[in-house]
């Protein structure tokens, strides 16, 4: 591990400013798109095939543009830290300068928007944030490399437009904290208390995101640490079939490929449980080799694919 | 880990259901019948890999049909039916707290519930025979044992399927056949259901189910070249067989992956290639 190297960096920052440039740009769409009545159906639509097509063209980068998304990434072990934070920092700098560079471009400023119910909006937001984050890591990241398909755009713009569509009426359907912030940037010189429900839009999506990560980890059947930049990953993958064995994979965070780092056999309690003592003991053994306290990324998950660990040829 | 495909189906459901359910923000444009598509198009994707992505019980009983399982699978498949109409109640219930009542399928056309039964049962046979095309039906050899799919043949699979539905709902509409536009037992008894209203709930079993038998048996009258046996050995036809099921629960993937001959590098990695004592030694063992 070490010190980083010039291509980790060069990587990262690519990541970081693909993440600002994507987000000004959803956001941008949304200002503009967003009818001043109640029946905002261009809105709906502009937003799911404004994000289709920006995850087919940062594919290469690995796009989030969506704090609650990137949360989850760092949750499946597929960001250190440092990146989560650098990435939302670019997320929320370049949501709030499309907003209001949006807003700016309008005929009509649009209306300041505050849910007419808390609870409501809470759950809703929760409940497609979750989905969202769900349909990312299910078809963006993680079985693209085990179960080719191209349609990942298709399926994330979809289910934004899906949900945007049905709960706008309830919360306004932005399923992402950047977009709320930046609708809030735009209004703000209408209404000063704009920002007094902003809580709910940072608090909701992290809540659902966190909520699909654990079942994303639970159901998917594809290993779900690909990458890291400036730290490498651990998965721990326990079979489907024979619970009593836990294979534990160092993924190196330049090449993606994954090593075979330890093998726990005969764990006497099946299923999940066996992880965590294998976990714990991988965590001890990094600290002793490296003296690095950082990205521990276990993964629970179903056989990962030959090919992504490096072992197809 | 047992039941992930029953649970992939609840979760599929309760977002397709969900979406259904609530009242639309656009009530006069297409924006009902395109978010319904969209989301069951979506959610194809998203569980394509762990289960057989129906979320619609009529779309499971007639895949089974086609893939002549029903009788030997019949607990898997009744088991997959009860989440989804689980999942299916689960996300009425949320509609109907969230806004105080939920949007349920009703005939409203001029031809009252006959013309609906009748266009439900004829739109759900259409969904059902697109479902068996671009889900169960393999036809490239190569194709097959490049993709690890669980008899996924198509990468465009999930836009068929809701384009299916976007077009069946707008189909539906009143001054069309006025049914509704639901194809799918368990989003409209759990919306019927939450909303107490009961007097033609038949409609919206019968027609899908029996929609469900006609598509199915309409493609495999059409595809009778194409056996199909889970051994993967094919038993006469041009075509290869399809070892696998679409409703593959997931400790059936190594059973399936074997008979496909896909290698096994997997969780074993190449540390322990012998499983321990104790570890079940058949893949039926572990199921449930």
């Amino acid at each position: 591990m070490g010190g980083l190297c010039s291509k980790q960096i060069s990587q990262g920052a690519q990541r970081i400013l693909a993440e600002g440039v994507g987000s000004f740009i959803l956001c941008f769409a949304i200002l503009l798109s967003s009818e001043t009545d109640a029946t905002n159906a261009p809105t709906f639509y502009a937003a799911g095939f404004t994000l289709a097509s920006l995850a087919y063209g940062l594919e290469h980068i690995g796009g989030h543009f969506n704090p609650a998304v990137s949360l989850g990434a760092f949750l499946q072990g597929q960001m250190s830290v440092l990146m989560l934070l650098a990435v939302i920092l670019s997320q929320t700098v370049g949501g709030s300068l499309g907003g209001v560079l949006g807003n700016v471009l309008r005929a009509t400023p649009i209306p300041s928007y505050n849910p007419p119910d808390l609870g409501k909006a809470f759950v809703v937001e929760a409940i497609f944030s979750g989905g969202l984050v769900l349909v990312s890591q299910s078809v963006g990241l993680f079985k693209n490399s085990q179960n080719p398909n191209s349609f990942f755009g298709v399926s994330l713009g979809f289910f934004l437009s899906a949900g945007v569509s049905s709960v706008s009426v309830i919360s306004g359907g932005a399923f992402n904290p950047i977009v709320g912030m930046a609708v809030d940037f735009a209004t703000l010189p209408q209404d000063p208390k704009t920002f007094q429900d902003l809580w709910l839009y940072f608090l909701a999506p992290f809540t659902g995101s966190i909520v699909a990560s654990i079942f994303s980890r639970a159901v998917s059947g594809t290993t779900l640490c690909t990458s890291s930049h400036f730290s490498p990953c651990f998965c721990s993958t326990i079979h489907p079939l024979n619970s009593h064995t836990t294979t534990t994979y160092l993924t190196d965070t330049l090449t993606h490929r994954c090593t075979p780092w330890s093998t726990t056999s005969g764990q006497s309690r099946p299923g999940f449980a066996g992880a965590a003592p294998a976990a714990a003991g991988m965590r001890r053994r990094l600290r002793r080799r490296t003296g690095s306290l950082w990205m521990m990324g276990e993964c629970l998950s179903l056989p990962p694919s030959a090919s992504l660990l490096g072992h197809s040829s | 880990m047992p039941f992930i495909a029953p649970i992939s189906e609840f979760v599929g459901t309760f977002f397709l259901t969900l979406v259904a359910s609530l009242k639309s923000s656009d009530p006069t444009g297409p924006t009902k019948a395109l978010s319904v598509g969209f989301i069951l198009c979506s959610m194809v994707y998203t569980f394509d890999h762990v289960c057989g992505a129906d979320f619609n019980p009529a779309v499971t009983l007639g895949v089974a049909l086609r893939m002549g399982r029903l009788f030997k699978d019949l607990a898997k498949i009744l088991t997959i039916i009860l989440f989804q109409f689980g999942g299916a109640f689960a996300a009425s219930t949320v509609a109907f707290l969230l806004q105080g009542y939920v949007e349920f399928p009703a005939p409203t056309g001029a031809t009252g519930q006959v013309g609906a039964v009748f266009f439900e049962g004829i739109w759900t046979a259409f969904l059902v025979y697109v479902v068996c095309a671009v889900m169960t039906d393999i036809t490239d050899k190569e194709q097959r044992s490049t993709s690890a799919r669980f008899g996924h043949s198509r990468s465009y699979h999930g836009l068929a399927i809701g384009f299916v539905v976007i077009a069946g709902i707008l189909c539906s509409a009143k001054s069309g056949a006025g049914s509704g536009g639901c194809f799918n037992p368990a989003v409209g008894i759990s919306t019927i259901a939450i909303s107490n209203k009961w007097q033609n709930f038949w409609i919206y079993l019968a027609g899908p189910f029996a929609g469900a038998v006609a598509g199915a048996s309409f493609f495999t009258l059409l595809h009778l070249d194409r056996s199909i046996s889970l051994d993967g050995s094919s038993d006469g036809g041009g075509a290869e067989s399809v070892p696998i099921s679409q409703y593959t629960f997931i400790d059936d993937y190594k059973a399936s992956k074997l008979a496909m001959g896909v290698p096994q590098g997997g969780a074993y990695g190449s540390i322990a290639l012998s499983p321990p004592k104790g570890a079940p030694t058949s893949p039926k063992q572990a199921f449930l």
